[in-house]
């Protein structure tokens, strides 16, 4: 059996879902945790799975979390829908409620959060709830493992016995809603019995002009002229829009139910209250910039400064300790010189570079975690809205951004928050502008080195790049001619965060970022070492009989320098160094170390002009493998992923050549 | 010729490379058994062969 768990966003759908399959899924206090839909087994019941779908206000198609779960739920075919409803927010809630009836599937529906309801004084008939719904509704609370169980029991048998909800017309007899509803059901019978379609559902996702969904039904032309001259009549007739005129229907019927079930004493709950106090200063219209930046300031100097300073310095410090002893260690028992090179040379220096950055990235995502789990990140987001919106994004874009100055693979992972594909393509461009934390070790090598204003260097760079990615958003707005998308978001709560689940998801990270050490990394360091150590003639280039100008990489390197001379860089190690430092970042450092004996003697014959441009094409050019990896993912498409990453490496590359051009002039 | 063939290796030499080998075997069906992941949104494996299909 299937069970579909659906709900509005922060509703607690993830909480329900771990305490029906004991499985451990990070739940935040942000909307739009679960993205993507997971699967479980009910605990105790091996042959019953259960889907937690990502959570949405309607089956709207507005957002990609819409489309997926209406998919599910229609396409998949699922045994029973759960749907579970915060009891606080009642009203709100049984919006998408009304919308799972028209679906005429076998439905449940959890009323969570029935603890907080009652410490507020206010309370719900369940009975004449069920009554005015027509659907089987059980009160519970996910979080305290209250009625947990009863609900399994009902679920299973609505699924196994096919109990579907009682048929209620919820529009009001003979209105211009009703007519327009009915109308179209006749006229989409045929479609909708061919396609296994439930007709009341198809008529009022038509009249609210559902484009994915009519070319699905494949409407004839004398059809769709019809479907507009109903649609047209409603609106004439009851004075208010296709969109208004539909949801005022539900929501009216939701409020007759509503008014016969919930008895209310207060209007708000504990938690209510207590968040207002907060937002009136945290949200505040003069304190809330100030209050952000101060936080997010204190975030970055204890990530980057005191943890990446200190502790990735420490790790990283004791991690080469470590290469030097297997090093000596290797030689004194006379291993053979190539597997001593293929160890320490490659695979541990390969691996342990990346490794070396794990207490920053956990750190990081520490804090992260921190915020979301309170609820501050959601009040991020709304702040943030009003600047994003003059480059054409919402406040939901600004997640993935700021987590894109950790790392641009979480960042573009959180990009399916974001309300529209639109809005995910336009960040998803603008995620390679923000410099990652990988960057930070090339910026302290090659800038500490070079220039004697290295902090003013950095923060240029900085500033350089993301005002740049500014521009770059303000120009595809310009050109594309489009308005943001409504930025709509519920303001959770704000909870302390618990222990569990911050532990939980530094671990889900740290775990994470091993494994991709020692998989994706492993094979790339030692993909690198290869190239690094042979010639084309499979000699060992050691560095004293057979030049390292004979090896692998230097050729090939040496065969795209050309390339590179219209930026200033005609060293074949320069570019070797931007070739390993796709597989991480990190290793262009490294590398230029290997090639050269040290970061400083590779910048001893070059100008200011060529590390200017260097370094602008360094932090602009294509991120490394694992970001394509997952923008690949989250596009959905390799060629559009390799077109932006050509794009972002073109506009690295004229960026840098005006540098270098302007540097000659001057 | 590579000199890691042209030198005679030692039994211990054969040992690690035996190591490294495996542990690259593992770490490319790792990345093999989870390409899928890269391919579509998250999916399980068994999905995936099903979308496919």
């Amino acid at each position: 059996m299937k069970i579909a768990l659906v709900g509005n966003q922060n509703c607690g759908k993830t909480t329900l879902f771990n305490a029906l399959t004991g499985s451990n899924q990070h739940v935040g206090n942000f909307p739009g945790v679960t993205v993507d839909g997971k699967v479980g087994q009910i605990k105790n019941k091996e042959k019953i799975s259960l889907v937690d779908l990502p959570g949405i206000y309607s089956l709207t198609p507005y957002s990609s979390e819409e489309i997926v779960t209406r998919d599910f739920i229609i396409k998949e075919k699922p045994d029973v829908v759960l749907n579970i409803i915060d009891a606080t927010n009642i009203e709100r809630n049984l919006y998408l409620t009304m919308q799972l009836l028209e679906l005429d599937v076998p439905l449940i529906i959890a009323l969570n959060m029935m603890d907080e309801v009652n410490a507020s004084g206010n309370s719900i008939d369940v009975n004449k709830l069920s009554e005015g719904l027509g659907v089987k509704i059980c009160p519970i609370s996910a979080s305290k493992n209250q009625g947990i169980d009863e609900l399994m029991e009902e679920t299973i048998k609505v699924g196994k016995n096919k109990i579907m909800p009682i048929h209620i017309d919820v529009c009001e007899k003979d209105s211009p809603v009703h007519r327009a509803i009915h109308a179209i059901m006749h006229l989409v019978e045929d479609h909708c019995e061919k396609y296994g379609l439930p007709k009341r559902y198809v008529a009022t996702q038509l009249i609210q002009k559902d484009e994915i969904l009519s070319k699905e039904i494949n409407l004839s032309e004398n059809e769709v002229d019809l479907l507009g001259h109903i649609i047209c009549e409603m609106e004439n007739d009851n004075g208010y829009d296709n969109e208004i005129s539909i949801i005022g229907m539900r929501y009216n019927y939701i409020d007759r139910v509503v008014k016969k079930s919930v008895t209310i004493k207060s209007t708000q709950t504990k938690e209510q209250i207590r968040s207002s106090k907060i937002d009136r200063i945290l949200t505040n219209k003069y304190l809330a910039f100030p209050i952000f930046i101060l936080i997010i300031g204190l975030i970055f100097s204890i990530t980057f400064g005191l943890v990446n300073t200190y502790i990735s310095d420490l790790l990283g410090n004791g991690l080469n300790h470590l290469i030097n002893i297997v090093h000596k260690e290797m030689d004194n028992a006379d291993f053979n010189i190539v597997l001593i090179s293929l160890i320490c040379d490659g695979l541990m220096t390969g691996v342990f570079s990346v490794l070396s950055f794990l207490p920053t990235v956990v750190v990081l995502f520490f804090f992260l975690s921190l915020l979301e789990d309170t609820g501050y990140m959601s009040r991020v987001a709304f702040i943030m809205d009003k600047p994003l919106r003059k480059i054409g994004l919402s406040g939901r874009s600004f997640v993935p951004l700021l987590i894109g100055f950790g790392c641009s693979v979480p960042a573009v992972m959180a990009t399916r928050t974001t309300a529209s594909e639109k809005d995910k393509k336009l960040t998803l461009m603008l995620i390679p502008f923000i410099p990652c934390s990988a960057k930070l070790p090339i910026f302290t090598a090659v800038v500490g080195g070079f220039f004697k204003l290295d902090v003013l260097v950095i923060l240029g760079l900085y500033f350089l790049s993301v005002a740049l990615g500014i521009l770059v958003g303000f120009i595809s707005k310009l050109i594309k001619k489009s308005k943001p998308t409504p930025f709509m978001m519920e303001l959770p709560n704000y909870r302390l965060p618990t222990v569990k689940n911050t532990l939980l998801l530094m671990w889900e990270k740290a775990k994470d970022f091993i494994k991709k050490a020692f998989t994706v990394i492993f094979v790339c360091s030692l993909i690198i070492w290869f190239l690094n150590s042979f010639d084309f003639k499979f000699n060992y280039v050691d560095g004293d009989t057979i030049s390292v100008d004979s090896s692998m990489l230097s050729k090939i390197s040496s065969f795209i320098t050309p390339l590179f001379r219209p930026i200033g860089i005609n060293d074949w190690r320069y570019c070797a160094s931007l070739i390993t430092g796709l597989t991480a970042k990190e290793s262009l450092v490294s590398t230029l170390t290997v090639l050269y004996g040290s970061v400083d003697l590779a910048i001893v014959n070059v100008n200011t002009g060529q590390i200017l441009a260097f370094l602008v094409f360094v932090i602009l050019y294509m991120p490394c493998i694992a970001t394509f990896a997952v923008l690949r993912k989250e596009l959905k498409s390799t060629s559009l992923a390799i077109l932006y990453m050509a794009g972002q490496t073109l506009f690295a590359y004229f960026m840098a050549m005006l540098f270098y051009g302007v540097s000659l002039l001057c | 010729m590579l000199k890691l063939l042209e030198d005679s290796l030692k039994l211990q030499d054969y040992l690690v490379l035996g190591a490294i080998l495996f542990v690259l075997i593992i770490a490319i069906i790792y990345i093999v058994k989870n390409r899928c992941k890269y391919s579509c949104n998250g999916c399980s494996r068994q999905d995936c062969k099903k979308r496919r299909k």
